[in-house]
């Protein structure tokens, strides 16, 4: 089923309003511990706002869209509020994303522009297997022009590259890519962002969530936790991603929260800042919290809050943490596709895979599944209703709103609701690989690999981590030179870290029923 | 553990950091080495199975053990890739400590 494309996705950055107002009234702070500086949420505004300008300089059109790759900082905030604020839509990579998984993004969805912190032009035709027509003779990295600059190019075969360096936190390359005339076509969805997911079939797929439903999200947030302006968020879960999004970006902007970022987990930073920034609230995934638990001192000063989120709590983590720093942690639950639903705050006494209520403005429920013996009773699908639920995943028929049935979406996920109104969840019903909170799809992985020559078949499937997260594991059969290193320098090449397999199994043959199907239980 | 005073003997702090990657190989769910022993000098970690919390896991077991501070100034990403090389880095700790 797909829906019209709405009144507030065609009127121009209409549709971005909820975001860059949020963005012109916050008064908070963002410190980007990793460039050492402190950004005052009206200079990131100001930012933002040149960044629209240059954007619509270089051609950005209003339902344009844009691939983008940003870490953590206040570069992320000013360039994603501009690029709505040009009226274009930007589908979120993380901020390591290389050149060939950039440019793949770009032709699945049609993008006209990548807009990378450090991927320019000259990487982006490298990747591509042109010749580089993007940068100007003398040009070098260390000369990049403060300002922006056109390299011409004839428009239909070859790259625009521009780098915009608007102050010592903001430097982005946008690459115009040349037209494709097979490309398929999309609805024009201005000032909308798009978010990559891993779907609930465990094919990739782009939601389309709006500013409203990003402002409604971060709204449940600071209701239930009662974020306020005197809170200071650390994040360092990635921004591109739903969680950091959400909890990092989003809530900082309403609220007035000072925003302290990084890029890079590394415990003992995170035990360090913690208590010299003085964090009140701090968005981690379990795994993150079992190296942090040894890195801090005893007794060291926690946040206020701690949440863990991304994959499942173990016991063993959440009494670890407790035990050394006196601080619980509080279990967080959401999806790319609803955003936050639960957030176990207030001492919800919670045991096992337990995740809390749903937030104010979330609803779940819990459907039955038929010919499924093997659940306890009770046992079901979560579906979840929610102002801050997507609108679909984005087609070039329009949006698809087939995963949102009478208005509740499927999760996935399998649980169930307790008397006191608390989802348990105890798995997922399909095929997705979940490497510490991130999605990865096996299908996206297989593609990459089986693209390189010499691999006859390949199976991507999860390998547990002790931690109770999972691992890529890839078992290849491969013919000819093609060999182990090979395989993970083509994956470095074309996959984020998160995707690549961490364990890598050479086979002769993929173990197959009589009907050719892959047996799963007896891949190494 | 090795006393934080002493000067570190590169032969024992590499069959050391044998013994802690094993340990954290052993704990998943396809270590590709049969005993310590055998895990070669220049091995390259990010090809063992072990994923960067691993590694930061590695990096906090090898502190611990030898009673310096590595992540303190390096950064993740800029880790030593190789069991020679963290031996490197250990004794070199090792050594300006005593001399300090």
């Amino acid at each position: 089923m797909h829906g019209p494309v709405i009144d507030h996705l065609g009127a121009g950055c209409l549709a971005a309003a909820p975001i860059l107002s949020a963005l012109r009234s916050n008064r908070g702070e963002i410190i980007d511990l990793e460039q050492g500086c402190t950004v005052a949420g009206t200079e990131v505004a100001a930012a933002a706002d040149d960044v629209g300008r240059w954007l619509a300089n270089v051609g950005l059109e209003a339902g344009d869209r844009l691939v983008f790759s940003i870490g953590n900082g206040p570069a992320f905030i000013a360039a994603f509020c501009g690029t709505l604020a040009a009226g274009g839509s930007p589908i979120v990579l993380h901020g390591d994303t290389p050149p060939h998984e950039l440019l793949r993004f770009a032709q699945q969805y049609s993008a006209r522009f990548v807009l990378s912190e450090r991927v320019d032009g000259a990487e982006l035709v490298s990747a591509s297997g042109g010749c580089d027509g993007t940068r100007a003779s003398g040009e070098t990295k260390s000369q990049r022009p403060s300002s922006s600059r056109t390299i011409p190019a004839d428009p239909t075969t070859s790259f625009h590259s521009q780098s915009c360096q608007l102050s010592d936190w903001l430097n982005v390359h946008c690459t115009e890519l040349p037209l494709d005339p097979h490309a398929q076509s999309f609805p024009p969805l201005p000032g909308t962002p798009l978010h990559p997911t891993s779907g609930t079939t465990g094919r990739a797929k782009v939601a389309v969530r709006t500013a409203l439903q990003a402002v409604e999200e971060a709204r449940h947030y600071i209701d239930t936790m009662r974020i306020t302006r005197e809170d200071r968020i650390l994040c360092v879960v990635p921004m591109s991603h739903a969680y950091g999004f959400g909890m990092g970006f989003m809530v900082s902007l309403l609220s007035g929260a000072r925003l302290v970022t990084l890029r890079q987990f590394n415990p003992r930073t995170i035990a360090r800042v913690l208590p010299e920034q003085q964090i009140t609230i701090f968005p981690a995934v379990p795994a993150m919290l079992d190296l942090v638990v040894r890195a801090a001192a005893e007794g060291a000063r926690m946040p206020r809050l701690v949440l863990a989120a991304g994959a499942p709590l173990a016991e063993g983590t959440a009494t670890a943490f407790l035990k050394r720093t006196g601080t619980p942690v509080t279990p967080l639950y959401g999806t790319t596709e609803t955003g936050g639903i639960t957030v176990a705050v207030g001492g919800q006494d919670l045991l096992g895979s337990c995740v809390g209520r749903p937030m104010d403005g979330v609803e779940a429920r819990v459907a039955p599944i038929e010919d499924a013996a093997e659940l306890a009773p009770g046992m079901g699908r979560v579906l979840i209703r929610s102002s801050s639920m997507m609108s679909g995943y984005l087609t070039p028929e329009g949006i698809d709103e087939s995963a949102i049935r009478d208005g509740w979406f499927e999760t996935g996920d399998l649980g169930r609701i307790d008397a006191q109104g608390r989802i348990q969840l105890v798995g997922r019903e399909k095929e997705i690989i979940n490497v510490f909170g991130m999605k990865v799809v096996p299908s996206e992985v297989e593609e990459v690999i089986a693209s390189l020559a010499g691999v006859r078949e390949v199976k991507v499937y999860a390998g547990a981590h002790r931690s109770g997260s999972e691992l890529v594991k890839a078992a290849v059969a491969v013919e000819g030179d093609a060999d182990a290193n090979k395989i993970r320098a083509h994956c470095e090449a074309n996959l984020a870290p998160y995707k690549r397999p961490q364990i890598l199994h050479l086979v002769e043959s993929l173990p197959r029923s009589p009907m050719g199907k892959i047996l799963r239980d007896q891949l190494p | 553990m090795s006393s934080p005073t002493t000067p570190a003997d590169p032969a024992t702090v590499q069959a050391r950091l044998r013994q802690l990657l094993f340990a954290l190989l052993e704990q998943g769910s396809s270590c590709p080495f049969e005993s310590p022993e055998v895990i070669p000098d220049d091995v390259d970690l990010s090809a063992v199975g072990i994923t960067s919390i691993d590694f930061l896991e590695f990096a906090l077991s090898v502190e611990q053990e030898f009673q310096i501070a590595i992540l303190d100034s390096i950064e993740p990403d800029e880790l030593p890739l190789t069991l020679s090389a963290w031996q490197q880095q250990v004794c070199s700790r090792k050594k300006h400590e005593t001399q300090a």
